[in-house]
């Protein structure tokens, strides 16, 4: 009896009775060529003319260069800040039961469903001088609006979640009996903490801030409103692309965003591998 | 003595100021000199006219994507073939990678300049600067959130249902539209309202694809950067009060989800 | 409805078979057993048998029939699981229904006939007046029931069984072996089970094929195999052997 198989039968047919292969495999890799392959290819033909003495040129521009150094170093504060903060909300949402705390859990998504630039012009309604924040801190004579703080409080906002929402599965899996049995043990509360809980707990924080730290090397929205945007001192990267392409100076934009991509996809990794890492030690362990 | 009124002090505290504040400025600028000019302010033919192509954008993205979802997730789950992992981790980049350099990418290849708009223009087809631009960049940033949803869920139920629907009979539709799909229902869901959601705020991205023409091209998050810069602050507030609320329906919307089918994947 | 199976191979991923050339025919009628220890390769041969997997070589002829390369959809043979597989957003009704529901216009029944059908086979698995239920407020007994009532609704040309009673306790699938065997003869349709479990194969089934490594090691009815098993393999697998322990419940 002749077959007619074609490749994509060969694929497939041997393993699944299931109907539809061709088609959804078929929308779901032109769609994925479309909107994500082609336009990565394009950054990355793009780079490729460029040549690397450009490509330096653009990159060891003082001006890139300080928009760089503001962006790594806003996103890092702003990570500290929510590594910190994450941990402490996400214990709270777990371990205590108190008035509120379901909206306090539904809360933290807020900044995921907030559109940027709604929170960034209500991040600068909030800290310029005549806000409500701002004018309680203008009389000690500090300024967050328009300033490096503010660039902070704005990559802050947008990616709190990430922390909060990466540690909280982990304190939920912890076994309160060991604490106790380490309280038993005689250990503080204090030690107990830094030798029990906080290695359990060390992936959701690696995951958390790392992705924290990823999304705010790349925020936008949020931030232009209340950076203030003077270069050399208050423009980010993400801006200075911005700037480069409203100057069609495509190969500089690109070199840019090239470097930035480069950055987050390495960060991502790095992330993976440690993140995978610690739960085999941590398992390994115990 | 205990740690726990401290930590809940700093927890509410921190949430207050960090997430709560921002929002009550938005109502309390908008609402400030009272509701007519806020009214007033939101019926505005530019603003109205941002408010309807960011309906547009949400209503033509949304439905690719959940088709789009749908397809990928099923061809995941239900099937093994070469270069699966790799369209995973495609589907997935979007996630990692930041509005601008996104918005920059679609210009250099559906620009004019670019190989695919540089084709595509002596037929006068424009992609970028326009609403097939937002289309676009709005599909890229929101293309994981079905999948995401669905994907784990489809992988985990139902293989068994859907052997036992086509040996009773039902054609490869009938399955689908009688086991699988209401097994994925809720995750679907779920992933448009998050699409959603995405695909009416998103700003970098659009902004650098939208071409900025006045009450033409201007998606309601861009009209609040305009506005705002026009100094216009009740008009870029009262605009802002329409995405915020979306932004709490949102959010009521994913708890009561999460109320009736309490299995999710991971957030967003 | 009788079917022959010639020569069927299956091998996953290109590596060792899984079957091996098995030809085995089942006559009009028939409840025949497949018998073997996880790995022998029972399962796989019926879902070869199902159509729910394709097999490298072979072929299967149902009446004269060719039906290799006929989807599982368009075999109409009713197929229990063993994890019963019952739809858990549908009620018990719609569940045993849902075959008659997905025909082709030109042969579905009306309405009420579904209906009535529908009404007739619960009577018949003892569980008239719970067709409001859902599965998951079923006992596993009521379950498997369920599933043969479901399996039976679209009048199959061949009944499969894949270790149907696994999941349940010992007193219930006393009962629930005898009830199938039951229900097959009350039918009269022709059935196929799938069993590890040699008890369960001697007691229901009219022939015995006990499997090993992808190949029919021996078939014949339970007493042929009792008087002369084939192979040492077949005689320790069926506790014949002195120091075989019972199985036998």
């Amino acid at each position: 009896m002749p077959i007619l198989q074609t490749p994509l039968d060969a694929l497939r047919r041997r393993r699944s009775p299931f109907p539809g292969f061709g088609l959804t495999l078929g929308v779901s890799v032109t769609f994925v060529t479309l909107i994500v392959l082609l336009p990565l290819a394009g950054l990355g033909w793009q780079l490729s003319q460029l040549g690397l003495s450009d490509y330096l040129a653009v990159m060891s521009d003082e001006r890139t260069l300080a928009a760089l150094r503001v962006t790594i170093g806003a996103a890092a504060l702003a990570t500290l800040v929510n590594g910190l903060f994450g941990l402490i909300l996400a214990w709270v949402l777990v371990r205590y039961r108190f008035f509120g705390r379901s909206a306090l859990d539904a809360l933290v998504d807020l900044p995921f469903a907030l559109p940027t630039s709604v929170a960034g012009i209500a991040l600068v309604a909030l800290y310029s001088k005549d806000g409500w924040i701002g004018s309680l801190i203008a009389p000690l004579g500090l300024q967050i609006a328009y300033s490096w703080w503010g660039i902070v409080i704005a990559m802050t906002f947008t990616s709190v979640p990430f922390a909060v929402r990466a540690i909280q599965p982990l304190i939920e899996e912890l076994d309160p009996d060991e604490e106790a049995a380490a309280w038993t043990l005689g250990a503080s509360r204090w030690q107990t903490f830094i030798s029990i809980v906080l290695p359990k707990l060390s992936p959701g924080i690696l995951t958390g801030t790392g992705l924290s730290f990823v999304r705010s090397l790349g925020e936008f929205g949020a931030v232009i409103f209340i950076a203030g945007n003077i270069p050399y001192q208050t423009e980010i990267a993400s801006l200075l692309i911005m700037i480069r392409l409203d100057e069609f100076d495509y190969p500089a934009a690109s070199a840019i965003a090239g470097t930035m991509l480069a950055l987050s996809l390495v960060l991502l990794v790095l992330i993976n591998v440690a993140q995978t890492r610690l739960y085999r030690r941590l398992e390994g362990g115990s | 003595m205990s740690a726990r009124p401290l930590l809940i002090a700093i927890a509410i505290l921190f949430a207050l100021v960090v997430i709560v504040m921002p929002v009550a400025v938005i109502f309390a600028r908008a609402f400030a000199e009272g509701f007519g000019v806020w009214l007033a302010a939101v019926s505005e033919p530019e603003t109205r006219s941002a408010i309807m192509l960011t309906i547009v954008t949400a209503l033509i993205v949304v439905p690719i994507n959940i088709v789009f979802g749908l397809c990928a997730a099923w061809a995941i789950a239900r099937f093994r073939f070469p270069g699966r992992r790799v369209l995973l981790v495609l589907i997935e980049l979007p996630f990692a990678i930041s509005p601008i350099v996104a918005g920059l990418c679609f210009l250099l290849v559906y620009g004019a300049y670019g190989p695919v708009g540089g084709a595509l223009q002596p037929y006068g087809i424009q992609l970028m600067f326009n609403l097939a631009g937002i289309v676009l960049v709005s599909l890229f940033v929101t293309c994981p959130f079905v999948v995401r949803e669905v994907l784990p869920v489809l992988s985990v139920a139902g293989e068994d249902e859907e052997r036992a629907a086509l040996t009773l009979g039902a054609s490869g539709w009938q399955m689908f539209r009688f086991v699988t799909f209401p097994n994925i229902t809720w995750p679907l869901v779920y992933g448009a309202i998050l699409a959603t959601a995405r695909a009416i705020g998103e700003f970098g991205a659009v902004s650098v694809v939208s071409g900025a023409i006045r009450g033409q091209t201007m998606t309601l998050p861009l009209q609040i950067e305009l506005l705002y810069n026009d100094y216009n602050t009740t008009g870029a507030f009262a605009a802002a009060t329409v995405l915020a609320f979306l932004a709490l329906i949102t959010l009521v919307l994913r708890g009561l989800i999460a109320l009736v089918h309490p299995v999710r994947g991971a957030a967003t | 409805m009788s079917l022959e199976i010639d020569r069927v191979s299956k091998s996953f991923d290109g590596k060792s078979a899984v079957l091996g050339d098995v030809s085995l025919s089942v006559e009009d009628g028939e409840f025949l057993a497949l018998l073997g220890p996880s790995g022998s390769g029972k399962t796989t041969l019926l879902n070869i048998i199902s159509g729910l997997t394709a097999p490298d070589r072979g072929k299967l002829v149902l009446n004269d029939e060719d039906i290799t390369s006929v989807p599982a959809a368009r075999r109409r043979f009713g197929m229990v699981f063993q994890s019963y597989a019952l739809f858990r957003h549908m009620s018990v009704a719609d569940n045993i229904g849902f075959g008659l529901r997905v025909m082709d216009r030109a042969e579905r029944p009306s309405k009420a006939d579904r209906k009535a059908r529908v009404e007739e086979l619960l009577a018949m698995i003892d569980m008239a007046g719970l067709g409001d239920r859902y599965p998951a407020q079923l006992s596993g007994g009521q379950r498997q029931r369920v599933a043969m009532a479901r399996a039976l609704a679209i009048s199959p040309r061949l009944l499969l069984l894949d270790e149907p009673f696994s999941a349940l306790d010992a007193l219930v699938r006393r009962d629930l072996r005898r009830s199938v065997r039951d229900l097959q003869q009350r039918v009269g349709v022709t059935a196929i089970l799938v069993t590890h479990d040699q008890a369960e194969a001697f007691e229901v089934a009219d022939r015995v094929a006990v499997m090993r490594d992808g190949a029919i090691e021996q078939i014949g009815t339970p007493d042929e195999l009792r008087a002369r098993p084939a192979t040492p393999f077949v005689e320790s697998f069926l506790g014949l052997g002195p120091t075989a322990p019972d199985w036998t419940i």
